[in-house]
């Protein structure tokens, strides 16, 4: 046996650690010096009061020194203790359209886009162009990024060789400029003198419903705005027509609960311009950004629910704007169309704002009108080295004509 | 008789037989004897033969990505390029960007001639109003998402957006008369590349060292050097048609000797140039296939001057300058290698562009006439062909905004805008728009469907400039100092390139095994054939 061992066995290593523990922190003996001081009124000062120099030192802007980010935590400014319920451009609702109507108070009155749209037949020459366009954002533009992972449910540890080529946003951008562009060449000046086109605006419409405190947080992609507001479709309020029922589930279900928001309404084109009215407003969707809060793939119904939201942001930040920040019924209602897109599937829908009530029990009811979600085409891709585009659909390009010739 | 001496008497037979038949044909004889050319059998001369023969080669290719392969073929891990960036533009930059692109610079004040056929007072009212209403809008009408973002990203961020609305207003007005409009193709933050070779540049110093070490081409010590240039930019708004634009002078004037290309003579690292490995990629915003592919105009951010703090007022003109020269040069350059071209086999037409650089206030225009690509070795004094490029210097569209109005709006900026878009593209009568390209013209014609599938997955891979999956080669610190420096590890085996005297940097892009078949996909062949795919290499 050797030595160390034996010399080990008791082991003193924690006796030693828990001695400097103790004599780390010497703690003063009373000794009676103090009270005969404090007896005889001599000052008593705390060395430091003396010893430490006070001075205030002033803060100097050092150039290049990145300033520390705001935490965000309770200590951020914008904190507030009551929580508040976003929805942003990346979520979608878990009952989709049914719970979208119920967070706006809308209702469906017929299937289908209002009469008064009236879909025109699509010329060969048109289609043509609008293939040319698809050719041109789905294949021919040579931007190359990586594009998302690859994933196989069946060997989720596969890693696929990345692929790279247009991005979902890039397309999307692309696809509705060169349509828009399209439509706009054909409508003639007369029509387009009226309009303008804005892109990237941020919306935001803060509410209060049965006691939660809501706000909608959107991006606008491209906004068609005119120098006169739309007319409105119906006067039936919609005050027939029930709500549906999401029980037993709330209406603020998977939106986002945070407590650093800031509660504004935010309609960014300016009052003061005369083509300050919302007309279209186009809705990117990108796939690998817009998720559910679980892990389930988005539905077509939640995309329909989506479109409903965004639309009524816009429409209902352009009535406070308008109307004043206490609205509540609206004296005119606002009309306003959306146009949803990944750049394959198109959805269009139509919204007529009646009322920002959104808590009452009755009243009148907001009106949604809506098309089915439809592919612009099957597939659009290199098929073993050739440019190929499957199952051209003309009913969006003849959608999108009739919105934006809608007055 | 053994078989070797009767092949030699074979050899003989031909001319024995002329003389036994006793014909004498009376033109086998001329009154001066004319000889074959004697070939130079010099070094420069063999390597120049070389050369002729490979861009032959690459002439003969028949389709455009298997010319942009071939282009490439010399080099694996791509060419050391000198990079030459839109938006980056180091001080003192317009000679060397006139140099490598053989550019004759007119500034103006006004368009040239050709432009004067072109009336737009009919449409100027009307637009005027539109776009002031536009620019108003602009600068004040709605709120921008601004947060996180430079000076120069805002910038650019504003350029772009007045862009696209200038560009929305012109077209939607002008395209009732103009039916050429209807027919563009409009691209958005486009991506461009081109690739070309400069020369007339002095050698850099590793150059020079190895001719040096060599005795028999010390003379040579000096000969100017090739560059592989790389320009990358990205216009905010472009326009192409299926057309080319006119020419605005004839292709036979651009040999006038009138026309002057400073020599630049030093390495373009010495003004602030960089360098690193590219692949050879001439990308003009849209892939072979495409209808639309002559460029009509661009726009161009100029954030950039926002960074330039040298204190130059005559800098700062050149550097808009050679943005415009690089960004026309590069794009067209990009098109004409669309078309069959490269930097090796010239252009036999010209081709023209019209570039804006504007902020949305201050717009500075560009007209340029592409009229030869072949800058390499000694075309910088052998080629008499220049290309030309007029520059209207910067002047403001406006002058500011008071009280939400516009003041002082320049009729003539607006007026030099509408010409631009009101210059037709035309057909060129009697001209081959693609001279170069045979049969199929792009692999997507191929019939063989292997043949396809590979030239498109290595075509889109190269020009990607994605990095390699094995990390190209690299000598290590401690190899450079116990091993090369100081031989202190003489025993070890010699496998690194350096110590096998090899060039890494020299494997060509064929250089590589073939993709493997996995056993069960092969046909029934013997055990040791079809193992790899085949390989198409141009």
């Amino acid at each position: 046996m050797r030595l160390t061992q034996i010399l080990l066995r008791q082991h003193i290593g924690k006796h030693i650690k828990k001695h400097w523990r103790v004599q780390g922190k010497k703690i003063p003996r009373e000794s009676s010096a103090l009270q005969s001081l404090k007896d005889k009124n001599i000052p008593i000062y705390e060395p430091n009061e003396i010893l430490e120099e006070t001075r205030t030192f002033e803060k100097v802007d050092v150039i290049g020194i990145i300033p520390k980010q705001i935490a965000f935590d309770s200590t951020h400014p914008n904190w507030h203790s009551r929580v508040c319920h976003t929805y942003k451009d990346e979520n979608v609702l878990l009952e989709g359209l049914n719970q979208a109507k119920c967070l706006t108070r809308t209702v469906e009155l017929q299937q289908g886009l209002p009469d008064k749209i009236i879909i025109k037949n699509s010329s060969k020459e048109l289609d043509s162009r609008v293939k040319k366009i698809i050719y041109n954002s789905h294949l021919f533009d040579s931007e190359q990024v990586k594009l998302p992972k690859l994933k196989d449910p069946e060997r989720p540890a596969w890693n696929f060789p990345r692929l790279l080529g247009i991005s979902e946003s890039r397309r999307n951008v692309l696809m509705v400029a060169k349509l828009l562009q399209l439509i706009e060449s054909l409508s003639g000046p007369q029509l387009t003198k009226q309009r303008f086109v804005l892109n990237d605006l941020q919306f935001a419409f803060p509410f209060e419903k049965s006691g939660d405190l809501i706000q909608f947080l959107i991006k606008g992609d491209t906004l068609i705005t005119s120098d006169k507001p739309l007319q409105p479709i119906t006067q039936d309020a919609g005050q027939d027509v029930q709500l549906p029922n999401l029980y037993p589930i709330k209406d603020t279900v998977t939106l986002n609960m945070e407590n650093i928001y800031e509660m504004k309404n935010v309609y960014p084109v300016q009052k003061a311009i005369s083509k300050h009215h919302p007309h279209t407003v186009f809705i990117h969707y990108n796939a690998t950004e817009v998720k559910n809060i679980y892990e389930e793939e988005v539905t077509d119904d939640q995309i329909l629910g989506r479109s409903l939201l965004k639309t009524f942001t816009v429409a209902a930040t352009y009535a406070k704007e308008q109307f004043g920040e206490d609205v509540k019924v609206l004296p005119k209602p606002v009309t306003m169309q959306a146009v949803q897109s990944d750049g394959k599937f198109f959805h269009f829908g139509v919204l007529q704002l009646n009322t920002l009530d959104l808590d009452s029990e009755d009243g009148p009811k907001n009106i949604w009108y809506q098309t089915d979600k439809m592919s612009l085409f099957e597939s659009c891709s290199y098929v073993s080295g050739k440019p190929t585009l499957v199952g051209y659909n003309n009913d969006v390009i003849k959608h999108l004509l009739a919105l934006y010739d809608n007055v | 008789m053994s078989i070797i001496r009767l092949k030699a008497l074979r050899s003989l037979g031909p001319s024995r037989r002329c003389f036994s038949v006793g014909v004498q044909q009376e033109d086998e004889y001329v009154p001066v004897a004319q000889y074959p050319k004697i070939l130079d059998t010099s070094y420069e001369a063999k390597q120049a033969r070389k050369k002729e023969a490979k861009w032959k080669e690459i002439k003969d290719v028949k389709t455009v990505e298997e010319k942009q392969i071939k282009l490439n073929m010399p080099r694996y891990y791509g060419f050391k390029c000198y990079v030459f960036q839109e938006d980056k533009v180091p001080y003192n930059n317009l000679n060397l960007a006139q140099h490598i692109t053989k550019t004759h610079l007119i500034p103006t004040r006004t368009l040239p001639e050709f432009y004067n056929d072109i009336s737009v007072d009919g449409h100027l009212v009307a637009i005027k109003s539109q776009i002031e209403e536009a620019l108003l809008i602009e600068y004040e009408g709605y709120k921008r998402n601004n947060t996180n973002l430079t000076e120069k990203q805002i910038e650019d961020a504003l350029s772009s957006s007045i862009v696209k609305q200038l560009n929305r207003i012109l077209i939607n007005n002008l395209v009732e008369d103009n039916s050429h409009l209807l027919d563009t193709q409009v691209d958005y933050d486009a991506r461009i590349e081109a690739f070309w070779y400069a020369g007339g540049m002095n050698p850099p110093l590793n150059v020079k060292k190895y001719r040096t070490g060599v005795e028999w081409r010390k003379h040579t010590e000096d000969d100017p050097v090739d560059r592989a240039i790389h320009y990358s930019g990205s216009p905010s708004v472009q326009l192409r048609n299926e057309l080319p634009l006119p020419p605005i002078i004839p292709h036979s004037e651009a040999s006038n000797p009138d026309f002057k290309v400073p020599f630049f003579k030093y390495d373009p690292r010495t003004v602030g140039t960089t360098t690193t490995h590219k692949h050879a990629a001439n990308i003009a915003g849209y892939w072979p296939g495409e209808k639309y592919q002559f460029g009509l105009m661009s726009y161009h951010k100029r954030g950039h001057m926002l960074e330039r703090n040298f204190g130059d007022e005559a800098d700062a003109k050149e550097a808009l300058h050679r943005q415009g020269i690089l960004s026309s040069f590069g794009w067209l350059s990009a098109q004409a290698n669309m078309l069959g071209f490269t930097t090796f086999n010239e252009i036999t037409y010209p081709m023209v562009t019209q570039t804006v650089i504007t902020d949305g206030q201050k717009f500075s225009f560009y007209l340029y006439q592409m009229n030869t690509i072949l800058m390499n070795g000694d075309n910088y004094k052998e080629n008499p062909l220049k290309n030309v490029c007029w520059a209207i210097p910067e002047t403001e569209l406006f002058e500011e905004i008071k009280d939400g109005k516009l003041v002082g709006f320049n009729d003539e900026v607006l007026k030099s805008l509408l010409k631009f878009y009101k210059n037709v593209p035309q057909e060129r009568l009697g001209v081959n728009l693609r001279p170069y390209l045979a049969g199929e013209k792009i692999i997507a014609n191929y019939s063989d469907d292997d043949k396809r599938n590979w030239l498109e997955r290595e075509y889109k891979y190269l020009v990607s400039n994605r990095p390699r999956f094995k990390l190209d080669y690299e000598v290590y610190h401690w190899e450079k100092i116990y091993k090369i420096d100081h031989k202190t590890r003489p025993i070890e085996a010699r496998r690194r390139p350096f110590e096998l005297f090899v060039d890494p940097w020299k494997r060509t892009l064929d250089d590589r095994q073939p993709n493997y078949i996995p056993r069960k996909l092969r046909p029934d062949l013997p055990r040791h054939k079809g193992r790899y795919a085949k390989e198409y290499f141009p």
